[in-house]
């Protein structure tokens, strides 16, 4: 049964070769005429002042580290969803997905409040407070 | 494949090694030939979609009827297109960047039951895996967004990482809600359970609604619009992939179509009957007759969801950054919890819906 995930290998292999393929044949066909303007990052024609990989906005941060919390939540609750039909007790195990998603939403609701999935975080209220 | 396997062992005498090079072969070479055709056939059809909704006719030219032939002239000249990498940009990070993007989904597509039998492998973490795997792509569009070393992909890199990535949570908590009721992960028991059963988009009112949350969701997972912020093409260029010309250009958009195609064979599969047909019982139906009607029916499903997909895309307009956000986290996420919980309670107490 565990033999079956050899296909996922040659099939990642298969699609690797498979986006390689037409551009190596390309290379037969295709015009290779590069030149300094040309090789330029695209930017409307204007110049490109500095580099681009320089150090981003820290909001998708907050994002990353929500989304992992509940990234592992949700694999947590897979199992739980995939037995819950032939469960012993099925008393239990609504129980207990009931426990969990209730401790998990209140953690969404701790972060909703706290402004963290606010695209752009309010201080406002705080400043008012200060004043 | 052990189908394919045993028929080669039958006609040929293949045995072992060589009888299963020969069936990965058939099916390599099937899902390959099917993913281009079927890509430049939803190009094409894209093309159509959006010039009737726009009122115009669309490619009308090339190849005769209806244009059907743009899309294939289309690969022909991106296969001539100078391959430009830019002078600044991390070359190798570059290259290998459209082949990740691309082997997750083409390797998602391994698990995906056509009809009675026709599927490469029936893993039995079917669903789960296609989670698992599509969102390698991901990566890759980092990958892509950060080698290029333009501002605009940069842009669109991050602005996919965080959509991508916080739509992830309501699609996987929507496909929860089918895997309780049927208590499988393999894409196959869906299918059986829902010849034997009814289909599982009328078993309760959760289950429409994990449905329609599961839709929305993979619109993002597939950057459609509305929620095509990655790359936005009035505001970023073309997003991350702006700095990509030729062939691997066209490898963004392959993946684009091909992941439309495993959301909406999802969505058809897991609540709209996969490959049964409505009211008809095929379960007895030699082999030889239910497998290509297996197919075009699952195909028919199939391409309405990928026809509304485009409809959506043509209708509505992008919403802005921290809308997609909030509609993530604020209105979906909790509605898809609610939906996996309510689904649970509905089954404890046994309640049934319509009358089917």
């Amino acid at each position: 049964m565990y033999l079956d995930y050899h296909a996922v290998l040659v099939f990642l292999i298969t699609g690797a070769f498979m986006v390689c393929t037409p551009l190596v044949l390309g290379m037969l066909f295709r015009p290779k005429n590069p030149y300094k303007e040309k090789n330029l990052p695209y930017e409307c024609a204007e110049d490109p002042i500095g580099d681009a990989q320089i150090r981003f906005d820290m909001r998708f941060y907050t994002t990353a580290l929500i989304f992992v919390v509940f990234d592992a939540e949700i694999v947590l609750m897979f199992p739980w969803a995939r037995v819950f039909q032939s469960a012993p007790s099925k008393g239990v195990a609504l129980v207990a997905g009931l426990v969990f998603t209730t401790i998990v939403f209140f953690g969404l609701i701790y972060d909703w409040a706290k402004g963290d999935l606010d695209w752009v975080k309010s201080f406002q209220n705080k400043r008012r407070v200060q004043d | 494949m052990e189908a394919l396997i045993g028929l080669f062992g039958e006609l040929f005498g293949l045995e072992g090694t060589l009888a299963l090079s020969a069936a990965y072969a058939v099916c390599i070479g099937s899902i390959l030939g099917f993913v281009t055709v079927y890509s430049m056939f939803a190009i094409w059809m894209e093309r159509k979609v959006a010039a009737h909704i726009q009122v115009r006719m669309g490619p009308m030219v090339t190849g005769g009827w209806h244009g059907w032939a743009q899309s294939v002239a289309d690969a022909v000249k991106l296969l001539f297109k100078e391959d430009i990498i830019p002078t600044r940009a991390n070359a190798f990070m570059f290259w290998i960047a459209p082949a990740v993007v691309f082997c997750g989904v083409f390797a998602g597509l391994i698990v995906v039951p056509f009809a009675v039998g026709v599927q490469v492998v029936d893993l039995h973490l079917g669903v789960f895996f296609i989670i698992a795997i599509a969102s390698i792509e991901v990566i890759g569009v980092i990958i892509a967004g950060w080698a290029s070393n333009s501002k605009y992909s940069l842009f669109g890199a991050v602005r996919e990482a965080a959509q991508v990535v916080s739509y992830e949570i309501p699609t996987a908590t929507a496909l929860l809600v089918p895997i309780l009721v049927v208590g499988s992960f393999r894409l196959n028991d869906f299918n059986t359970w829902q010849a034997e059963h009814h289909w599982l988009i009328f078993h309760s009112p959760w289950l429409a609604m994990a449905a329609l949350i599961f839709f929305i969701s993979s619109l993002a997972g597939c950057k459609r619009a509305p929620f095509d912020l990655p790359e936005a093409e009035s505001e970023l260029v073309s997003g991350f992939h702006t700095e990509y010309s030729g062939m691997r250009f066209s490898f963004f958009f392959l993946e684009e179509y091909t992941s439309m195609f495993v959301a909406a064979l999802l969505t058809a599969t897991l609540w709209f009957g996969g490959f049964n047909l409505p009211f008809v019982d095929s379960s007895a139906w030699h082999p030889a007759l239910a497998m290509p009607i297996g197919i075009v029916v699952l195909l028919a499903k199939t391409f309405f969801f990928i026809f509304v997909q485009m409809w959506l895309r043509w209708t509505l307009p992008r919403l802005r950054v921290d809308q997609v956000m909030s509609m993530g986290y604020k209105y979906l996420v909790p509605w898809a919890f609610v939906a996996l919980i309510a689904t649970a309670v509905w089954d404890y107490y046994g309640w049934g819906w319509l009358p089917l």
